[in-house]
């Protein structure tokens, strides 16, 4: 104890530093580094499950995985396909969404923090309540979704909404926009909030619209935060399952690539389930970086 | 210095990590075990609460105990050994923990059966280790070695082919050789017939028993029986008179059949039937135990998709099925919407919160036709029990298990969970509803074609593999589409098995 009190400031400081960050440091390593090394040491092997033996096999896994893909056994195209139309489905239509309505919260309209808080409600509740709750609002015979759908006169349009090739992916796209725009929106208007008054106010005197507004002032500045959740949003792109899960079980083309590798491991096929983690890893980190690429291009052009 | 030999140790740390990554899967089960090691802990003091908590429901086990002498009687068979000469001469000592699958069975007849057995071997203890997730938790438990319970049931599917080839769980000849109690029949005996080829595991041609059945039931088709006494409508027994039922069905403007869309595997109830009324009994037996690749693309296959392709194209099942899920459907048919459900014994029970007075309902099987032409009905259930090999009381769990199939325990248990057990005995005297009747017939009547849904062999393969039951009900493939689908998907699926399972 004596020693270290002797010790320098400068040793003192950095003994606290390292002290202080060693525990996320053990926490990364194992949970993240380690968990990572195992998986890439998994997807090399295959687990023979009624004898219990492992053999290592090299890329046979990944050849499966790319054989599957390229002739759709499965559904493994499909899964595919599904998991790459999040990105531009998370990129472009829930981010602007979520942007427009921060902005317009930003405007001080009436009841703004009621809808920020009803915006934000379905982040807080557990998704599969989320679901039960859709599953029910689209049930073809009791749902209100139909029912609405009578009492307007459209019968015609009434469908078997989670039920249907045409109709169940849109259903889930739908609540993934009715359920992911909150978390956004929060963050966002957090950003919008934090822009100088002054901005606005010369902007004002000069007599800008407030489209000119929103595309000259509020986009450039908050950029950063706006490229932050892009980044996200393809990065969860990858990791979707739950929702297609719930709503229809995997079915009438709705299928993931997550949801197929968590079935995978539900059928003790471990090998070829790592595998799937690893290639769509590799395939979201690739994704996002040459994404991040070029919104870091205009983030050093506004900046 | 300080800041060196603190460098110096996080980077020896990374490479142990690094390391540790390398390592193969002995790693992993250490790692696994050391993480079970805390929830042994829970799982104790969940126990000592269990045990405070049977210790009060003592008195009342009690009281159903001195009852029992009567239920026995009643149920026409005899326990060999009274209660009274027992407790002097039982050996049996230890303790047993008897882990098991708290599903909708319920935990009464366990609670009894730990009070039987503990009154007739009093150096017996019992701990009951029930849980609703216990078929999760339970396969880190065996497969890493930890918190290994003496006996389970569990509600696992195959999982004990598997566990059975890695000597998990111990072979049970000795224990199927036998004498049941309250019987004059070997275990191997007692077991019904239509299920105890699935408990032969063959294996390289070594017959293997691993497991003994826990439950019992059929699936089929359940009717609105009061829908069908006031429409005049009885159900039918071949073919073509159930195509012009429900066609009269739907005549009187309700939708004939209903099933869980979502989780259309329900379907099995009617296709493996149909499967095995095309195929005929010989063929069947080859399609459960495949030996070669052949018996994938017989046509009967075929016919059986078309027949359920028949189904969407004759508009009788209800609209918007594909997209229910099991309690939504079951909601339509307890309403009236639909007059029939594909569907299991256990839908009585499941939906007892909701059944509106008066409904009725019973179950029937298959109508015959197809080569075999009889009527035919998916029987049995995808449970078992096993002993575990890492477990110390061994002998002790055997004679547990001998002692909880005796009739009047297996009586009991329909009793107590209106659920049957797969053995030979009289249940014509339990109090069940007139529903677990329906279902008792169908399992009683030898005129019905039953088909196991187990299979014995782990080269058996799912008729979902073409993804056959959610592409024909909305009409995106045809049923030889999913036919080829299947025999392609299937053949890969054998010879990846084989090879895995080494047999040449």
């Amino acid at each position: 104890m004596r020693c270290i009190l002797k010790l320098k400031t400068k040793t003192k400081v950095n003994i606290f530093a390292y002290c202080m960050i060693i525990w996320p440091l053990i926490h990364w390593l194992i949970f993240t580094l380690y968990m990572n090394l195992q998986t890439v040491n998994y997807s090399f092997q295959r687990w023979n499950q009624y004898l219990g033996i492992t053999q290592f096999v090299g890329f046979d896994n990944y050849k499966d995985f790319f054989v599957k893909i390229f002739n759709n056994y499965e559904e493994y195209a499909l899964a595919f396909r599904n998991t790459l139309l999040f990105i531009p489905f998370n990129v472009l239509v829930i981010l602007p969404i979520s942007l427009f309505i921060a902005y317009c919260l930003s405007k001080k309209i009436p009841f703004s923090s009621l809808y920020e808080t009803v915006f934000f409600l379905p982040s807080i509740i557990s998704i599969v309540i989320l679901t039960m709750t859709w599953q029910f609002m689209f049930d073809p015979m009791l749902g209100v979704v139909n029912g609405l759908l009578d009492m307007v006169g459209l019968s015609g349009l009434k469908q078997t909404w989670l039920g249907d090739d045409k109709t169940a992916l849109p259903v889930i796209f739908a609540f993934c926009l009715w359920a992911g725009i909150g978390w956004n929106t929060l963050v966002l208007s957090g950003a919008v909030r934090n822009i100088p008054k002054e901005l606005f106010e010369s902007a004002e005197i000069d007599g800008i619209t407030p489209g000119k507004e929103f595309t000259k002032i509020v986009i450039p500045t908050i950029w950063p935060t706006i490229n932050t959740l892009i980044i996200m949003g393809i990065a969860s792109a990858f990791v979707v399952y739950l929702q297609p899960q719930l709503l229809t079980n995997g079915q009438y083309g709705t299928m993931t690539v997550a949801l197929k590798t968590v079935k995978t491991v539900l059928s003790g096929d471990y090998g070829l389930a790592s595998a799937t983690g690893i290639a769509i890893g590799v395939c979201g980190f690739t994704v996002t970086y040459i994404i991040k690429f070029f919104t870091d291009k205009i983030d050093k052009r506004w900046s | 210095m300080f800041k060196k030999s603190i460098g110096l140790i996080l980077t020896f740390l990374i490479l142990i990590n690094l390391m540790a990554g390398c390592r193969t899967s002995d790693k992993s089960l250490s790692d696994i075990s050391s993480n079970e090691e805390l929830s042994i802990e829970e799982s104790n003091d969940s126990n000592v609460e269990q045990s405070q908590e049977y210790s009060n429901l003592n008195s009342d086990s009690d009281s159903i105990s001195n009852n029992t002498s009567v239920d026995i009687n009643s149920a026409g068979s005899t326990i060999k050994v009274p209660t009274t000469t027992i407790v002097q001469e039982s050996k049996l000592q230890g303790t047993l923990k008897v882990s098991f699958f708290l599903g909708g069975n319920g935990d009464a007849w366990f609670k009894y059966l730990k009070a039987e057995f503990e009154k007739q071997n009093p150096k017996v203890k019992i701990i009951l280790d029930g849980d609703p997730t216990m078929n999760e938790t339970i396969v880190s438990r065996i497969e890493g070695e930890v918190d290994i319970p003496d006996v389970m049931f569990l509600h696992l599917e195959s999982t004990w082919q598997r566990w059975g080839a890695q000597k998990k769980i111990i072979e049970l000849s000795d224990l199927y050789s036998r004498n049941v109690p309250g019987t004059n029949m070997t275990l191997e005996q007692y077991v019904v017939d239509s299920q105890r080829e699935k408990y032969l595991y063959t294996l390289n041609g070594k017959v293997n028993k691993f497991v003994l059945p826990w439950t019992d039931g059929a699936q089929g088709i359940i009717y609105n029986k009061k829908m069908f006494d006031q429409n005049g409508w009885t159900f039918p027994d071949n073919w073509a008179d159930f195509e012009i039922l429900c066609n009269n069905i739907k005549a009187k403007g309700i939708s004939p059949i209903t099933y869980p869309g979502l989780y259309a595997g329900y379907n099995s109830a009617i296709i493996m039937p149909w499967i095995a009324q095309e195929m005929g009994d010989a063929k069947y037996k080859e399609f459960m135990n495949p030996t070669s690749t052949a018996i994938f693309s017989d046509q009967a296959i075929l016919r059986a998709w078309q027949k359920y392709e028949s189904l969407f194209k004759n508009g009788w099942v209800m609209q918007g099925t594909q997209a229910l899920n099991h309690i939504q459907s079951q909601m339509a048919f307890l309403n009236g919407k639909s007059a029939m459900i594909i569907n299991g014994s256990w839908l009585e029970n499941e939906m007892k919160s909701s059944i509106p007075a008066g409904f009725e309902m019973r179950m029937a099987p298959v109508p015959s036709a197809g080569i075999v032409n009889k009527k035919a009905a998916l029987r049995g259930m995808i449970d078992w029990v096993a002993i575990p090999t890492a477990s110390k009381n061994q002998e002790l769990a055997k004679e547990f298990l001998l002692f909880s199939v005796s009739p009047a325990l297996c009586n009991k248990y329909l009793e107590l969970s209106g659920t049957f057990r797969p053995f030979k005995y009289d249940a014509s005297n339990a109090k069940i509803t007139n529903f677990i009747k329906s279902i008792n017939a169908i399992l009683t009547d030898t005129t019905i074609y039953n088909c196991s849904i187990n299979s014995p062999s782990p080269l058996f393969i799912d008729i979902n593999a073409g993804n056959g039951y959610s592409t024909i009900s909305t009409g995106k493939s045809t049923a030889s589409e999913v036919f080829s689908k299947f025999t392609s998907a299937a053949i890969v699926e054998y010879n990846k098995r084989k090879d895995q399972l080494g047999i040449k």
